[in-house]
């Protein structure tokens, strides 16, 4: 490699190592280093460094969120099959939660996971999209679904979840 | 928002701290395309059906979508076609989607050769390169040097080119260095960059594994 590969490489893992930062969860501050050299890996399995400073940063962004998700898809599956007490420790974004309230909440969510089922195709989409964080418009450009659609659906999927909850007594 | 639709929200995400991921879940690049707009509408319909089965998913995809909304990157407007066809359009980026499909895996085979549970990594910081990346090491006396994570630990040094060409594996140490044999070092080229890592044995049975390390030799 030539200095100006390493230069670039330099770059490249300081471009990484931004992305990472900003998208990482305070849980896994212990991995970033981990998730930093897996997407390098990734990224210098591409080619030379010259090729991949010319790809474009939307690219380096993708590997560093999937260097990421494996990471968390990883230390979930070693924390499933680990006798050791701390990995079983679910990560909470907040350590001093309530345990009962914590508790609540999942059975809302397993409660919500159920009925999203039973709901028709069109409002089990939008409804999904919406708890993931979306709003109507975004929900219309992921689906090509116009925008009075996705509000229709929206509205009668979420009337739909809330009735199910309820009839489970689990009202929100 | 209301109080109401973030509750539904909190709750339906907290599961995701105790899911698993499973054969059935999408590769995290496809996540990626479907929560910033690259996927055909139809395979966006199927992925979000799996979100509404799978929280580890739907967490995935919300942090995609923040990611995303960070980097200010706007679904493009190109006409969708399938999630390989689009790959397809982009030279280097279908390159680089080989290697992450193929490469990658092996990659992670040879980098993790242990299975999952069987390897402690809660704390990989217990393991720390003593030899830095500059300057470059001599190929005719190559040394790495490590932290050692406890007394009467072994240790297992892997050597790997960047493209992940295996270079050696040296077994049963009991020092925390390794001078890498000139004799794998032959092939290398003047000024590459080699990767490197550690898992050591510890006394307990605890197996610790370090960081991928890079250097460069000479």
């Amino acid at each position: 490699m030539s200095l100006d590969d390493d230069a670039r490489v330099v770059e490249i893992r300081s471009r990484l190592g931004r992305a990472i930062t900003r998208i990482c969860p305070a849980w896994l501050n212990d991995y970033r280093e981990d998730i930093l050299q897996a997407a390098m890996v990734r990224l210098l399995s591409v080619g030379q460094p010259e090729r991949i400073a010319a790809l474009p940063s939307s690219y380096l962004w993708k590997v560093a969120y999937s260097a990421m998700i494996d990471e968390i898809r990883r230390l979930r599956r070693v924390r499933a099959t680990s006798l050791d007490l701390e990995l079983n420790d679910p990560p909470t974004n907040d350590p001093g939660a309530d345990p009962e309230r914590v508790q609540a909440g999942q059975r809302l969510g397993e409660g919500i996971r159920g009925c999203l089922a039973t709901l028709a195709e069109a409002r089990r989409q939008a409804v999904t999209l919406h708890l993931v964080g979306h709003s109507g418009p975004e929900i219309s450009r992921l689906l090509r679904w116009d925008l009075k659609r996705v509000e229709n659906a929206l509205y009668r999927g979420l009337a739909d979840l809330r009735a199910c909850l309820t009839s489970k007594g689990l009202a929100p | 928002m209301s109080d109401d639709l973030e509750r539904l929200r909190d709750a339906f995400l907290s599961l995701a701290d105790r899911s698993r991921s499973s054969e059935s879940c999408p590769p995290a690049e496809m996540v990626w395309d479907g929560a910033t707009g690259r996927l055909t509408a139809r395979r966006t319909r199927r992925l979000v059906d799996h979100l509404a089965t799978c929280p580890a998913c739907a967490e995935a995809w919300r942090l995609a979508r923040e990611a995303a909304e960070g980097t200010e990157q706007q679904p493009d407007a190109r006409p969708r076609g399938s999630w390989a066809g689009w790959l397809g359009g982009a030279v280097a980026v279908a390159a680089a989607a080989v290697v992450l499909v193929v490469v990658a895996p092996v990659a992670r085979d040879w980098w993790r050769t242990r299975s999952a549970a069987d390897v402690y990594r809660g704390d990989t910081s217990e393991i720390k390169a003593l030899t830095a990346e500059q300057p470059p090491l001599r190929r005719e006396h190559a040394v790495l040097r490590w932290t050692s994570p406890g007394d009467g630990a072994r240790y297992v040094v892997r050597i790997s080119m960047a493209d992940l060409t295996p270079l050696t594996t040296a077994g049963d140490l009991r020092v925390s260095e390794y001078i890498i044999p000139a004799s794998s070092l032959a092939n290398v080229p003047s000024g590459s960059t080699i990767f490197w890592q550690v898992d050591a044995t510890l006394r307990d049975g605890r197996t610790v594994t370090s960081p991928t390390f890079l250097a460069r030799i000479e």
